[in-house]
């Protein structure tokens, strides 16, 4: 092989896994729906154990005094958001694990020529779309993550925060207040994975113009051909 | 129909948070001295049902007795004894529009449909404002205490 000939292979290799990036992406992009399924259904199911306590107190005024079963009930209910979390980021895991990857390996093993055969037969079109939808999937799941974290945390934090301020601190902390802590601990712990994919969907953006690029010149020199 | 699921998921999430604007709770306490007459007044939209819980704890004379009495809205009388714990079940019905009244010791609005508190004179008595518990629209619980007494209320409601 010549050097240029190399050239070709190592962009064509660098590309493709990329793009195989890209296809993790989507599958991220596709299971969002099943995501947010599974986190509304629980969170559904949560409310309505809150709605449920409430009842019991206007029914038969239990809860009033000390008694332990809101404060049961609450937990059950935030676990159930917590599962429902856990349950959706499952699903979504699942549906990244099934994408196949490196398919084009075998041929790019034959060197220039089987590099030549992906490019003719590359859907080029179909893979700028591919990396656009990717990424806004990509986004969006980072975003719904740090929303989920947030709303479990401070459901769990409330019921801290109320056996602390009223058995220990005798304060009434408010509840904007278990809201900011939990916003604050869940971008502390989910900075690095917000700066890689702040990082990566700017890596998917010069990927844009990197595969027009490639697209325009790879159609002039086979027009030349 | 994923899709679908979804929106009537968040429906049914925005109907579940509204619900809980239609629980309202409160409650309060009061001591009548001796002679005196206060009366207990809790008011609520016809719409709504409540659960109102009253404790009424005589004190007694030195020779051990207690002159409290209590007189509710219908007009019955009794004795208290002994310390009196008791819950009573306002029904709602379905109505339609908002409702609105002020009267003494209660405040009622489509924001708060259900109120109420102490008030420190015998409503109920012959020269009371029974008929200021009497407004269209609204349900009444009242109860007159009469004598030295400590009494505690604590209401649940639903306005759905």
């Amino acid at each position: 092989m010549t050097p240029d000939e190399e050239a070709v292979v190592t962009k064509v290799r660098d590309l493709m896994t990329t793009l195989d990036r890209v296809k993790q992406y989507r599958a991220i992009a596709s299971s969002l729906t099943d995501f947010v399924l599974v986190f509304l259904s629980t969170l559904a199911v949560a409310l309505s154990f809150y709605l449920f306590i409430d009842y019991l107190q206007f029914a038969f005024g239990i809860g009033y005094g000390y008694s332990l079963w809101p404060s049961v009930l609450s937990l059950a209910a935030a676990s159930l958001v917590l599962a429902g979390l856990f349950g959706g980021i499952l699903v979504a895991d699942r549906k990244v694990k099934r994408v196949k990857a490196k398919e084009w390996e075998p041929d790019l093993k034959e060197g220039f020529p089987g590099a030549v055969k992906i490019l003719t037969s590359f859907d080029w079109n179909a893979a700028i779309f591919d990396v656009q939808t990717a990424k806004l999937g990509f986004l969006m799941y980072g975003a719904l993550k740090v929303v989920g974290y947030t709303v479990a945390l401070s459901v769990l934090l409330s019921i801290g925060f109320l056996a602390l301020g009223n058995g220990i601190l005798h304060l009434a902390l408010s509840p904007v207040f278990s809201v900011a802590v939990s916003l604050i601990l869940v971008l502390a712990a989910e900075s690095g994975d917000l700066k890689r994919r702040y990082h990566e969907s700017y890596s998917m953006d010069s990927l844009i113009w990197e595969l027009r690029w490639f697209y325009s010149g790879f159609a002039r020199s086979e027009f030349k051909a | 129909m994923k899709k679908w699921a979804i929106a009537v998921l968040l429906v049914a999430l925005l109907l579940e948070l509204s619900a809980f604007s239609g629980f309202h709770q409160f409650g309060g306490s009061g001591n009548i001295a001796i002679g005196g007459s206060s009366t207990l007044v809790i008011a609520k939209a016809s719409y709504s049902s409540a659960r109102v819980e009253v404790s009424v704890w005589p004190e007694y004379a030195p020779n051990g007795t207690s002159l409290v009495t209590l007189t509710f809205l219908n007009g019955t009388t009794r004795p208290v004894t002994s310390n009196l714990d008791f819950v009573v079940n306002l029904p709602g019905k379905f109505t339609l529009g908002s409702t609105f009244g002020t009267g003494p010791g209660y405040s009622v609005s489509p924001q708060t449909p259900v109120n109420g508190s102490i008030v420190n004179s015998g409503l109920l008595g012959p020269f009371g404002a029974r008929g200021a518990l009497e407004v269209p629209g609204l349900d009444f619980f009242a109860m007159q205490v009469d004598g030295h007494a400590l009494i505690w209320y604590r209401v649940w409601a639903i306005s759905l």
